[in-house]
């Protein structure tokens, strides 16, 4: 509990408003009280002050029993998901991202497998000097030889 | 009205707030319900008592507890679970001022404001309801800046100590008591055919 000291309260109107205050709220220390009751008995105007303070606070009180409409947590409820289904959605992308993977690498696969076959193909008819793999995997039908007998550094003719 | 920290989010059947908050963590929405029924009140006393009654403050209240629910795990209890959720509630009133402000300065200015608020005669303290002067109250506070505002709704309407008021609104308590008085002074002029006859 903060101790107004009087001399403060009585120089300061907001200190003084906030003693007066705790005053009508019981708030304040035995002796602080004892030395405002005190005050108050010998000056009417801080009698004046506290009295319509007093009524001031009557006045608003009605103010004090402020409710929202009924079903007010049904709606905060309601808006709860927006803030869940973020959190919800990710952990769904991330069940389903296994399986999405799966399906992605058999297609993959079976793509890979018909391009290796149609190389294949493609090598037997054509008899290339590459050999078999090499022609699955998509590799040129060049020989090393064949590479290295080609001069790079040939300028070109005008 | 808050109590001390030693007691608050412990009702007194149920669940603490600590264990609601272990099972939200864990994924249990029923817990998180559960936390937005028992704050429900208080978050509606800060954010209406910031906004006035409206679609506004509905949607402000709705995104204090979003916010609650998405930073559950950043929330390490250094301070009681309904002062945090006072100060999210702060702020979100703060950033739907803000927005007013910048869209409908016109309509929504502090001056413009004021100069609609009705001045009730003579009788008015014996004749208007409690809600007619519950309405009465939210137009003056709407009649304050944002900072006075924020004390009043704070100190004032909900009985947070000047200590709590300026933990919320990380400002010094010095601060919090000047824009109380000044605050006060203003509602006393806007609310003064309510207030005591001999009112000065």
């Amino acid at each position: 509990m903060t101790h107004l000291p009087s001399d403060k309260a009585g120089t300061d109107p907001s200190r003084r408003h906030e003693q007066l205050l705790r005053f009508l709220e019981g708030s304040l220390a035995p002796q602080e009280e004892a030395r405002l009751s005190a005050q108050l008995a010998r000056d009417a105007q801080l009698q004046q002050e506290l009295r319509t303070l007093s009524t001031l606070r009557e006045t608003i009180e009605p103010a004090t029993g402020a409710t929202f409409d009924s079903g007010f947590p049904q709606r905060v409820m309601k808006r709860l998901p927006s803030a869940a289904s973020a959190s919800e959605t990710l952990g769904s992308f991330h069940e389903a991202l296994p399986w999405a993977f799966l399906r992605v690498a058999v297609v993959a696969l079976l793509l890979t497998a018909g391009l290796g076959a149609y190389n294949a193909g493609t090598h037997l008819q054509m008899d290339g000097e590459a050999s078999l793999v090499e022609a699955v995997l998509g590799l040129p039908d060049v020989s090393m030889e064949t590479a290295l007998a080609y001069d790079i550094f040939e300028a070109a003719d005008d | 009205m808050p109590s001390s920290d030693s007691v608050e989010g412990t009702p007194a059947t149920g669940t603490s707030d600590e264990e609601l908050l272990r099972r939200v963590r864990a994924g249990n929405r029923h817990a998180f319900r559960q936390l937005v029924e028992r704050y429900e009140d208080r978050v509606a006393a800060t954010i209406i008592g910031m906004l006035g009654p409206g679609a506004d403050a509905d949607d402000a209240g709705q995104e204090t507890f979003v916010r609650l629910f998405e930073r559950v795990d950043q929330f390490r209890g250094e301070s009681t679970l309904g002062t945090y959720l006072t100060r999210i509630a702060i702020n979100q009133a703060l950033q739907v001022l803000r927005k007013r402000k910048r869209w409908t300065r016109r309509f929504f200015s502090r001056e413009a404001h004021a100069d609609e608020l009705p001045h009730p005669t003579g009788d008015a303290r014996d004749d208007l309801e409690r809600e007619e002067r519950k309405q009465l109250t939210y137009r003056a506070l709407q009649a304050l800046s944002e900072d006075h505002r924020s004390v009043v709704v704070l100190r004032l309407l909900q009985g947070y100590s000047t200590k709590e008021t300026a933990e919320i609104l990380d400002i010094p308590e010095g601060t919090v008591m000047s824009r109380l008085y000044r605050a006060s002074n203003q509602l006393k002029e806007q609310l003064a055919p309510l207030l005591a006859p001999d009112t000065p």
